[in-house]
């Protein structure tokens, strides 16, 4: 009997042995089925990340193309745009200005980026449908422009798994103006002045003693941040000072000093009473120009106020004669 | 039977132990029945490589020694530690430096993991930590825009414009129709002009329109002095006509001289002589030089206030003397004004039969009514009441006048051709007074006291604007003599931009004309022989492509002239814009090639309208950085298990 019992207490043993390895077996399958659905809806989801993080990366491209598309149609018409954040958003999704294909804008509009996006999303058996649209374009600060934008990702699983992603993001992507030409100099100078955007390496360490920083600004107009000069998209447009339309509560104008010596010799007539400031110089403005101890002979400063409620005289740190 | 028990006890026990034992062993086999499980450990891995690729910037890195020294070498800038990770890597595979983008992944990941990983991109290796591959490998991917295989990831856009070129144009400097010498007494015209100084002469040629003489034998063609060198035998008569009326016969006649060896860059003077045995000699429409030359143009916009003079040539006519002046207003001219200044010489005071003033000094001024009369005229033609004898009335000559006018002609302008006609002691066929008088003009010695008509205006947009240079070009109407006479003409679309066009009109004998451009008229002649040396074409009435200009003579009665014609060396006279500049073309790997490429295109453009490279002065502008959206490429990281 006891033998009996011993034996049916092993039998008992190995059959609760067996239904745990069989209950184990089911729980690793199912466990295994649920990891595979997880992967497909994280590489859903990294798919997804990356269209929005490429989109970034595109809209810098485009912009960047766009920017110097923009630049090149009003050096090379001498007219200036009419709403330059208006033109800049239709380069971007149509490469054009007024209609008229622009060159350096092929192949790289939304529409193509969008259509690789799509290209891509099939390779990965997700149908994908991604629109970028309603730009909003404005300065971000005195060398930079800001670009936001919504973007629209749809993404659908239909052969692995029944799965669908749809979400409409607003993105933002800041584009640098520096090494873009300065379109105000070559419109007021019948195309024969050139100057490229580069922030001074000298901002703002002026020395009254040492004028080394201010001189190298002058020889080769760099650029500073200014509260009224025309910021970028103003340029753009011909204009001298920031509009309202363009205008934060940081600056985000521009100004340079114009070479005179430079426009002399592209055979300009040049003013050398009036002051350097690029804004003031072209639009002709009338303001009071103080000649500066240390500076060449036809160099002038105005009084009139730029930033950090500073006058040119004060920023500049330099002595009137 | 204790003992029994016990030992299945222990027995069962060390049974039951085995089993426990061998479960590690059946899970162990079991898991690998499903790599799912072993492989997400390898997947989050794999993922969080790619998030610090993705996510973190340059800049958590700089230290690197790769980065660092990158930095040190100003090979990369502050902004571009301002990129992802993975975008550096990116910018450094694709454009070619593949060992400092190797370098960097293994610097920055090779830290992070301890199992084996490698970064992939369009199925190239950028970097694997481990030689050999493992069984189960997990993959994390992402996109990125602006790279693939063997195309740049940036470049560089250039433009070009000439400062200065060299360009082939002409100027037509044409003789107004302007006389006269009666019954074989002279008519001494004086063209006086100014070529710019810098320029270098290929051709001149003069055609001649004059109407002289009896016959082609009877000529009566004394001088035709070009800088004081005479040319008369030198004319090749292209057209003579003879036409008679009663016993009087005269001769219209059209030639070519070719004056290049004359005319000079700078102040140039033509000397004309002529006369007729029994009628009025006279220029006839259609007397032009023609001077195609080469300038170099600086480049420059066009103005948009506009001041200028029209001089009169000095005619010296035998008795009277008469002459036309046309001028152009263009269509969308603001503040037009415009004044006569004449200066007459020798005129002769006369009075009629009945002691009255005749008038002696008559102006027309774009009608057939009189603009000004210095006295009494009898009708609108104001012929003096005098005795007379064929075409001259004798009348009492009671003194000599040398009257000098200013008339305001502003009131009375018209947009398109303006023309004035001078006469003094003479008007159509009839002349009277003694014997010389003089319209005086000396424009390069004494130009405020010569004769001409000063025009103002301004236009709302300059004609022209920086970067574009003008060319003038004409076309001669060819074919035979005709009345009327319809030419047709092609305009290039490279010679779109037109902004100022003349028919000049080359005929025999004449009457009045009528001229329009495609179905549009442009110009009628308002009286009797107004036929301007230039007749104004409306820019905006030309078309690309085929154009039609028709050219009527008619009596003053509308009928058509029966033999006066309109000869194949009328011509069409337009300037038109050329853009001296060109944009921003492709994106080239280095600054040099995208110059390069500027220029020649540049030079293309030009070329096309007769200016060359050589004579071009060329500056140009690059900008780099312009990133390519190529892709986007996919990026792998793989991790796996080290063996």
């Amino acid at each position: 009997m006891r033998g009996i019992f011993f034996s049916m207490i092993i039998v008992f043993l190995i059959a609760c042995l067996l239904m745990f390895f069989s209950i184990q077996k089911s729980l690793l399958s199912f466990y295994s089925s649920q990891i595979a659905v997880e992967n497909r809806v994280e590489a859903m989801l990294s798919f997804y990340n990356s269209i929005v993080r490429d989109s970034r990366k595109s809209m810098e491209i485009m912009a960047g193309r766009a920017l110097c598309s923009a630049v090149d149609y009003v050096v090379t018409t001498g007219n200036p745009l009419q709403s330059s954040n208006d033109t800049l958003a239709e380069l971007i999704l149509n490469g054009s200005i007024s209609g008229a294909p622009q060159a350096l804008m092929e192949g790289s509009i939304t529409k193509d980026w969008e259509d690789s996006i799509e290209y891509l999303g099939s390779l990965q058996a997700f149908e994908t449908k991604v629109e970028i649209k309603d730009l909003l374009i404005q300065p971000e600060d005195s060398f930079h422009i800001s670009i936001s934008y919504s973007l629209s990702v749809k993404l659908y699983d239909n052969r692995i798994i029944e799965a669908n992603l749809s979400r409409t993001t607003r993105e933002k992507v800041i584009i640098s103006i520096e090494n873009l030409e300065d379109p105000l100099y070559p419109l007021n100078t019948y195309g024969r002045a050139v100057n490229i955007i580069k922030l001074s390496p000298h901002w703002i360490n002026y020395s009254s003693e040492d004028l080394t920083n201010l001189k190298d600004d002058l020889n080769n107009s760099y650029y500073h941040p200014s509260l009224y000069g025309a910021s970028f998209l103003d340029r753009l447009e011909g204009k001298f000072f920031v509009q309202g339309k363009y205008s934060k509560q940081n600056p985000v104008g521009l100004e340079s000093f114009v070479n005179k010596d430079k426009l002399l010799s592209a055979g300009l007539s040049i003013n050398a009473s009036a002051t350097n400031i690029d804004y003031f110089y072209f639009s002709g403005s009338n303001v009071p120009a103080y000649s500066i101890s240390g500076m060449p002979t036809n160099f002038r400063l105005d009084n009139e106020t730029t930033i950090e409620g500073k006058t040119h005289l004060q920023i500049y740190n330099v002595t009137v004669i | 039977m204790g003992l029994k028990g016990i030992a299945f006890t222990i027995d069962m026990l060390i049974g039951l132990s085995l089993a426990i034992a061998l479960i590690p062993l059946l899970y162990s086999r079991t898991e690998s029945n499903y790599p799912e499980v072993s492989f997400q450990s390898l997947s989050y891995q794999a993922n969080d490589l790619l998030s610090v690729l993705t996510n973190l910037k340059a800049r958590s890195f700089s230290e690197k020694p790769t980065i660092s020294m990158l930095l040190e070498e100003k090979i990369i800038s502050e902004e571009d530690l301002e990129k992802s990770l993975l975008d550096l890597i990116g910018t450094f595979w694709y454009s070619g430096n593949k060992t400092i983008a190797s370098n960097i992944t293994k610097e920055v990941l090779g830290s992070l993991s301890d199992k084996c990983f490698s970064l992939q991109t369009q199925n190239e290796t950028i970097y694997s930590s481990c030689d050999s591959e493992g069984k189960t490998m997990a993959v994390a991917h992402t996109i990125e825009s602006g790279y693939d295989v063997g195309k740049p990831v940036s470049g560089y856009v250039a433009r070009a414009w000439a400062t200065k070129s060299k360009k082939n144009t002409t100027q037509i400097i044409p003789f107004y129709p302007e006389g006269s010498g009666w019954t074989a007494q002279r008519l001494e015209v004086t063209k006086s002009f100014a070529l710019p100084t810098d320029i270098t002469i290929y051709n001149a040629t003069l055609y001649v329109s004059i109407h002289f003489g009896t016959s082609q034998s009877q000529a009566q063609f004394e001088q035709l002095k070009v800088n004081d060198v005479q040319k008369k035998n030198d004319v090749n008569w292209l057209y003579l006509q003879e036409e008679s009326y009663g016993s009087e016969i005269t001769t219209a006649a059209y030639g070519v001289v070719d004056v290049t060896n004359e005319i000079r860059p700078g102040n140039n003077s033509i000397y004309l002589v002529i006369g007729t045995p029994n009628y009025h000699s006279h220029i006839h429409p259609g007397m032009r030089l023609i001077v195609t030359y080469s300038l170099t143009q600086e480049a420059s916009t066009g103005s948009q206030s506009f001041k200028k003079r029209y001089y009169f040539d000095n005619v010296l006519g035998n008795t009277g003397a008469w002459s036309m002046v046309s001028f152009y207003i263009p269509e969308n001219a603001k503040n037009a004004s415009a004044y006569l200044h004449l200066k007459a010489l020798n005129v002769d005071d006369t009075k009629n039969l009945l002691g009255r003033n005749s008038s002696d000094v008559i102006i027309y001024f774009n009608s057939g009514n009189i603009f000004y009369k210095d006295d009494y005229c009898s009708s609108s033609t104001c012929y003096p009441l005098c005795s007379w004898s064929g075409y001259y009335r004798n009348c009492q000559k009671v003194g000599v006048m040398n009257p000098e006018l200013y008339l305001n002609l502003t009131n009375n302008l018209t947009f398109g051709t303006n023309v004035i006609s001078v006469y003094l002691n003479c008007y159509g066929d009839i002349h009277w007074g003694n014997k010389e008088a003089i319209i005086y003009s000396d424009p390069l010695n004494d130009p405020n006291g010569s004769s001409y008509v000063e025009v103002s205006y301004d236009l709302e947009a300059p004609t022209f604007n920086y970067g574009e240079i003008d060319l003038t070009k004409e076309i001669l109407f060819g074919g035979t003599a005709s009345n009327p006479k319809t030419f047709q003409f092609e305009l290039k679309p490279s010679q779109k931009n037109i902004i100022e066009a003349f028919v000049h009109i080359a005929q025999g004998f004449s009457s009045m004309v009528n001229v329009s451009v495609n179905n549009f008229w442009i110009f009628t002649s308002p009286s009797l022989r107004v036929v301007p040396e230039n007749v104004y074409v409306y820019p905006n009435k030309l078309l690309l492509g085929n154009n039609s200009i028709k050219v009527v003579d008619f009596q003053q009665g509308g009928s058509i002239s029966d033999t006066n014609y309109i000869l194949p060396w009328s011509s069409f006279e337009y300037t038109y814009l050329v853009k001296g500049l060109v944009g921003y073309g492709r994106v080239f790997n280095s600054s040099q090639l995208a110059i390069e490429d500027a220029k020649q295109r540049l030079f293309a453009q030009l070329g096309e309208e007769g200016i060359m490279p050589e004579e071009m002065q060329v500056d140009s502008q690059s900008v780099q950085g312009v990133r390519w959206l190529w892709g986007p490429a996919l990026f792998k990281i793989l991790v796996w298990e080290r063996e």
